[in-house]
């Protein structure tokens, strides 16, 4: 698993190359927590290379939902493939999380709120 | 206690028989002049007074050596020289001629005490020699010995009858003596046993024995006609052998030992390391501590290097660092430490050797070595890490040589290994632990999960829950919630192994409960949302199906927080479907948000229709050649494959068997949960 970070126009992308397993939750969390504490909080999640989700890769978002919720940020996750759109679905994600298609929809969701 | 005391009363005994023989024959000498053959009576009196005197203190003498624990060859060779003492004292003044100014009776006396302690001296020198012989040899030694003891007896016996023997018996005799002699003053193989520290000793002691030996031997040389055989009478051939032997043996020995020093050097250091190794691996065998094997490890360096002072430093992983010190002021331990880390490790050089150049080379060692002009550092290395270093200090120059280097290395080596084994060993006994407990937390995790579920009246359930673990976060469970009403629930909790298990066990507690407040579905599962949320961490949450089934009313209500769907065989149209529905994990929106996510459905069921609730383990299972997922669409058309089986055991099994298919030897699998519901 890779994680790429990008900041700009106070928007942070974590890039997920790969499958996030328990392992790279691990990181995965590193990563969002140091963001926490440089109050990037508008973070859009590419997982247009993503192939594989595991459920310690959603506890990693879902227990930062109620963190970016109260810094006034959130996340968005664009360019999913269908099986892990799937695992979001089913577990109900999809309706408490802003999955969208692609970039640009992505851009525009974050900067609507 | 007895044979002890039986023993000692023998002892004594044999020894005063021994004296009376003695005092009878000085008290005759005294009073008629030494007895000829032709006193008859008075002669054969006098031989037996010679004889018992002879043997008593030979038997007395032996028992006593042999009773005796002696701990070295030093040891004996005192004994010797302590019994040489008088024998010298009654020589000298003798051979300076002051006796010639005693009384004509004392003369007489002091030749008795003479002659008694020449005797002692001879029979426990030869008493004590046999042990040295003994050293190191077998029972044919032993039968050696005791053949050439049995000459002398059977001489004296033999002399007891016949007084005068023909001059070729004693030639024979002196021959035969001769010879054995010459056999037994080769047998020196125990002077390889005399160490390092006691062989100055041994030969000190061995000059001083033949100093008194020589003086005996020139005084038998100067006075042959008045020398103590003209006491006893009895020919000179017996006492010549045990005395000459005594002389002979006692002369090799040094001889031998002389030369023996130069190669004592490397015997010495060869069996002081095996016996310093012994005492290492000894002390590993029996499970001491690290602690001790390593102070063990720096005593037997410390000792077998002769350094005046020294220091270990040893730290294993996650404990305090062991420090032994002699003749150093402990705080200086670690400072001198870390500069002879630097110095070795920067060198990258074989300097475990520090002589005094070295030394005054390095002005932060030359301060804190303060006087010791040679050192010995070697760095303990266990694998690639360096755990510590021991370090053997001397006051003079070049005090450490290529083979103490060696030795030090290697009781290193030893004790490193010994700790090596012992973190095996360790581990494995931890490992075995550990594998104890999991056994017992599988145990109660499968008294916590039901074997059937609970209320089968009016449908039938076949269950199969396969952690991949030891224990998982999978579950089932049934609650009756009155006479028609039966509550099924099926979930997984996040994560696995044990602390999913542990999880798990907590949420059956939290349905347990909840049930039995015969909430409406929503409602339970909201307030199961509120108990998940207070307790579980925020990365982790359940996805469950809760299905209460009415058969009364023929229907079935559930909810599915974010579980696999269930998939549902309609026996009327022999079709199986999946119920997707909407729904939300629980523990996911930890707010009262989260009961606007909970949906109820209602279903009504016909008779056979058939649910399947099963967890991602099973859809998820990979075939490890392809990579691919079992997934939902197999899994459908195994239970339309399966339906045609008569019991609900043989479509489970027949369902299960074509998972397992597809599986193949796949052994890195999620838990699996399947449950089997089927309408009556």
């Amino acid at each position: 698993m890779e994680i790429i970070e990008r900041y700009e126009d106070e928007i942070l992308t974590i890039l997920l190359k790969g499958e996030l397993d328990a392992k790279s939750s691990i990181d995965l969390d590193e990563t969002i927590k140091m963001a926490l504490t440089q109050e990037k909080t508008r973070i859009i999640i590419d997982c247009q290379h993503l192939s594989y989700i595991s459920s310690a890769g959603l506890g990693v978002f879902i227990s930062h939902l109620d963190d970016l919720k109260a810094y006034g940020g959130k996340f968005v996750f664009y360019g999913m493939n269908v099986t892990v759109y799937n695992v979001f679905e089913i577990l109900g994600l999809h309706t408490i999380m802003e999955i969208v298609r692609d970039r640009f929809e992505a851009q525009t969701l974050m900067n609507e709120s | 206690m007895t044979d002890k005391l039986q023993g000692t009363s023998i002892q004594i005994s044999s020894f005063l028989v021994g004296f009376a023989g003695f005092a009878c024959a000085a008290i005759t000498f005294g009073f008629y002049g030494k007895p000829t053959p032709a006193d008859a009576g008075l002669w054969y009196f006098y031989l037996l007074c010679i004889v018992s005197f002879f043997l008593g203190h030979l038997f007395f003498f032996r028992t006593w050596v042999n009773n005796r624990k002696y701990k070295s060859v030093k040891e004996i060779i005192r004994s010797v020289m302590v019994f040489s003492i008088p024998v010298g004292a009654v020589l000298i003044p003798e051979l300076f001629g002051f006796i010639k100014y005693l009384p004509e009776q004392t003369l007489a006396a002091y030749k008795i005490a003479e002659a008694y302690i020449f005797t002692l001296y001879t029979l426990v020198s030869l008493n004590l020699y046999m042990k040295l012989l003994m050293m190191r040899h077998g029972a044919g030694k032993f039968k050696f010995i005791q053949g050439f003891y049995l000459l002398l007896m059977v001489a004296s016996a033999y002399l007891l009858v016949r007084a005068h023997l023909p001059s070729w018996v004693i030639l024979g005799f002196y021959a035969i003596s001769a010879v054995g002699i010459a056999f037994l003053t080769t047998r020196l193989s125990w002077i390889s046993l005399v160490n390092r520290q006691q062989k100055t000793a041994v030969a000190m002691l061995l000059l001083a024995i033949n100093c008194v030996n020589s003086l005996l031997l020139f005084h038998y040389l100067t006075e042959r006609g008045t020398f103590m055989l003209s006491v006893y009478a009895l020919p000179e051939v017996i006492f010549m052998a045990a005395m000459g032997f005594s002389m002979v043996y006692a002369l090799m020995a040094l001889v031998a030992l002389l030369f023996y020093f130069p190669v004592s050097d490397i015997v010495d250091q060869q069996t002081r390391e095996l016996e310093g190794l012994m005492e290492i691996s000894e002390s590993a065998r029996q499970r001491e501590s690290v602690n001790q094997v390593f102070d063990r490890m720096f005593s037997a360096a410390m000792r077998d290097t002769d350094s005046y002072a020294g220091w270990l430093w040893f730290k294993a992983d996650e404990q305090d660092a062991i420090v032994k010190t002699k003749n150093v002021n402990l705080t200086q331990v670690s400072s001198f430490r870390e500069a002879l880390v630097s110095i070795i490790y920067s060198s990258g050089a074989n300097t475990e050797l520090l002589d005094v150049p070295v030394l005054q080379a390095y002005p932060q060692l030359a301060s804190m070595s303060n006087g010791f002009r040679s050192m010995l550092a070697l760095p303990i290395v266990f694998g690639n890490t360096e755990l510590g270093m021991l370090c053997l200090l001397k006051n003079h120059e070049q005090g450490f040589d290529a083979h103490m280097t060696n030795m030090a290395k290697t009781y290193v080596n030893f004790a490193v290994n010994a700790y090596e084994n012992q973190q095996v060993l360790e581990d494995t006994l931890r490992n075995e632990h550990v594998l104890e407990e999991y056994k017992l937390a599988r145990q109660i995790q499968q008294r916590l999960i039901p074997a059937s579920l609970a209320g089968q009246n009016g449908w039938e359930a076949m269950t199969y829950l396969e952690p991949s673990k030891e224990v998982g976060g999978d579950f089932y469970d049934s609650f009756v919630l009155d006479e028609d009403r039966t509550a099924i629930i099926i979930g997984d909790v996040s994560g696995s192994g044990m602390p999913a298990a542990l999880h798990m066990a907590e949420i059956k507690g939290i349905f347990q409960s909840l049930t039995a407040f015969k909430l409406e579905p929503k409602e339970l599962i909201a307030r199961a949302n509120d108990a998940i949320s207070a307790c579980f961490e925020k990365n982790r949450f359940v996805t469950l199906i809760y299905l209460v089934i009415d058969k009364k009313e023929r229907k079935f209500t559930y909810i599915r927080a974010g579980h696999c769907p269930v998939l549902y065989y309609q026996n009327q149209r022999n079709e199986a479907h999946y119920v997707k529905d909407e729904g939300l994990g629980l523990g996911i929106l930890r707010s009262p948000v989260f009961k606007n996510h909970v949906h109820a459905y209602e279903r009504p069921y016909q008779q056979n229709d058939l649910l399947v609730m099963f967890s991602d383990g099973i859809d998820e299972a990979i075939d490890p050649r392809t990579k691919e997922p079992y997934g939902y669409e197999r899994l459908k058309n195994s239970l339309c494959e399966a339906i045609r089986h008569e019991t609900l055991d043989k479509v489970m099994k027949a369902m299960l068997a074509d998972i397992k298919r597809h599986v193949k030897d796949n052994r890195e699998l999620d838990d699996m949960t399947m449950i089997l519901l089927r309408f009556d």
